[in-house]
């Protein structure tokens, strides 16, 4: 796989949420375990929200997503082909021809 | 083109998403195990269904949520690399800017010397159709060459030394026994003709024997030339008579003296 910047733990958000679940839907009869439960309750949805801030940290920093894939391609398209004209546009300069009695003598030829 | 959503405003709507769904069914959860513990079978069976399949569907979009944000994670992750590709060419693009404007530069430089090349050159041939359609005699040339630096004006003369008299302009000597001075005089003598007028300083210089050979030296060109310009000025006015066949010859010995002698006419030693 090409490079990360961002590992599966980042966005792994199912396992916080069924946690807090699973807290929620405790039955305890002992109130210093009910009490228990919901301080870890509590905790889980800190946790959640914490990983929700890192996961759109992350996003924010990901390279490349500022547009739609279409719309990188065709972004892509283009610089191929502006690369392509400027080349073009370098190498006819490049191999223009100094000044010599032939071409001098074909101008003046025209001209007349 | 309708604008489409980018990949990260995707991304972060499925995380809001995912969060307010999260906090929907932790809510949800709570209210179930509130019903279920207050109310007895019937009333809590009854309005339990309703909860359980709000439960059930909430559970189900959060599910939907998570699949899509891990899709979406893959769509990002390719566009990460060719967002690579995307750097790539456009550092590639840049690097070709600079080269196509420093190419601009140096074909600008190049048009403006071929320019000025041209024009001079243009100028110059301007000037030699002139010189074509209008010759002059080269021995001309050369007599008025040498009248100019004849004076001394152009070049001191390769003896002279601290002391010299002899000046680059003329003195107040030389401009007495000149024209100017010498109307003066004509003046002051009432009528004189003309001739005799020109005829004057060639007797003042005889006689003056007294004059030292320097002042000589200073008076050389006045000997050569002063009949020489009266007589172009003569020539101006049109006046004729015996003087004229005398100035081709003395402009004979001039050019005698020019064609044999390349140093300037102007130095004492020929007297």
């Amino acid at each position: 796989m090409a490079t990360q910047h961002f590992s599966e733990g980042d966005f792994d958000l199912l396992s916080t949420i069924y946690d807090i679940i699973k807290s929620v839907e405790k039955e305890q009869q002992d109130n210093a375990q009910k009490l228990k439960d919901s301080q870890e309750a509590g905790q889980k949805v800190l946790e959640l929200q914490r990983k929700l801030d890192h996961a759109r940290e992350v996003v924010k920093k990901l390279p490349g997503i500022e547009l739609s894939k279409d719309e990188q391609l065709l972004q892509i398209d283009l610089l191929r082909r502006q690369l392509t004209l400027k080349r073009d546009l370098l190498n006819k300069y490049r191999s223009i021809t100094s000044f010599d009695r032939e071409t001098q003598s074909e101008y003046q030829i025209n001209q007349h | 083109m309708t604008s489409q959503k980018s990949t990260r405003e995707v991304l972060l709507s499925c995380i809001d998403d995912i969060e307010i769904i999260a906090k929907l069914l932790s809510v949800s959860t709570l209210l179930n195990k509130v019903f279920k513990e207050l109310l007895d079978n019937l009333i809590a069976q009854k309005q339990q269904k309703p909860m359980s399949t709000e439960h059930t569907q909430l559970v189900e979009l959060v599910l939907q949520k998570d699949t899509d944000l891990k899709a979406t994670l893959k769509l990002a992750e390719e566009q990460g690399v060719l967002q690579q590709k995307v750097v790539a060419l456009e550092t590639e693009v840049e690097r070709h800017d600079v080269e196509i404007r420093n190419l601009q530069k140096q074909l600008k430089e190049a048009e403006q010397l071929l320019a000025t090349a041209i024009f001079q050159a243009k100028q110059k041939l301007q000037s030699i159709s002139r010189a074509n359609n209008k010759p002059v005699n080269s021995e001309e040339l050369i007599k008025f060459a040498h009248r100019i630096s004849a004076s001394n004006a152009v070049c001191a003369p390769l003896t002279w030394q601290q002391g010299d008299p002899r000046r680059p302009y003329p003195t107040d000597i030389e401009m007495r026994l000149g024209f100017l001075g010498r109307l003066g005089e004509m003046n002051v003598n009432g009528h004189m003709s003309f001739p005799e007028l020109l005829h004057r300083p060639n007797h003042s210089l005889q006689q003056g024997s007294s004059v030292p050979n320097s002042q000589a030296g200073t008076y050389s060109w006045l000997s050569q030339n002063d009949l020489q310009m009266p007589c172009l000025s003569v020539s101006h006015l049109g006046v004729s008579g015996g003087m004229d066949h005398k100035n081709p010859k003395k402009e004979n010995e001039d050019v005698d003296v020019m064609s044999t002698d390349s140093s300037s006419s102007s130095s004492s030693d020929s007297q």
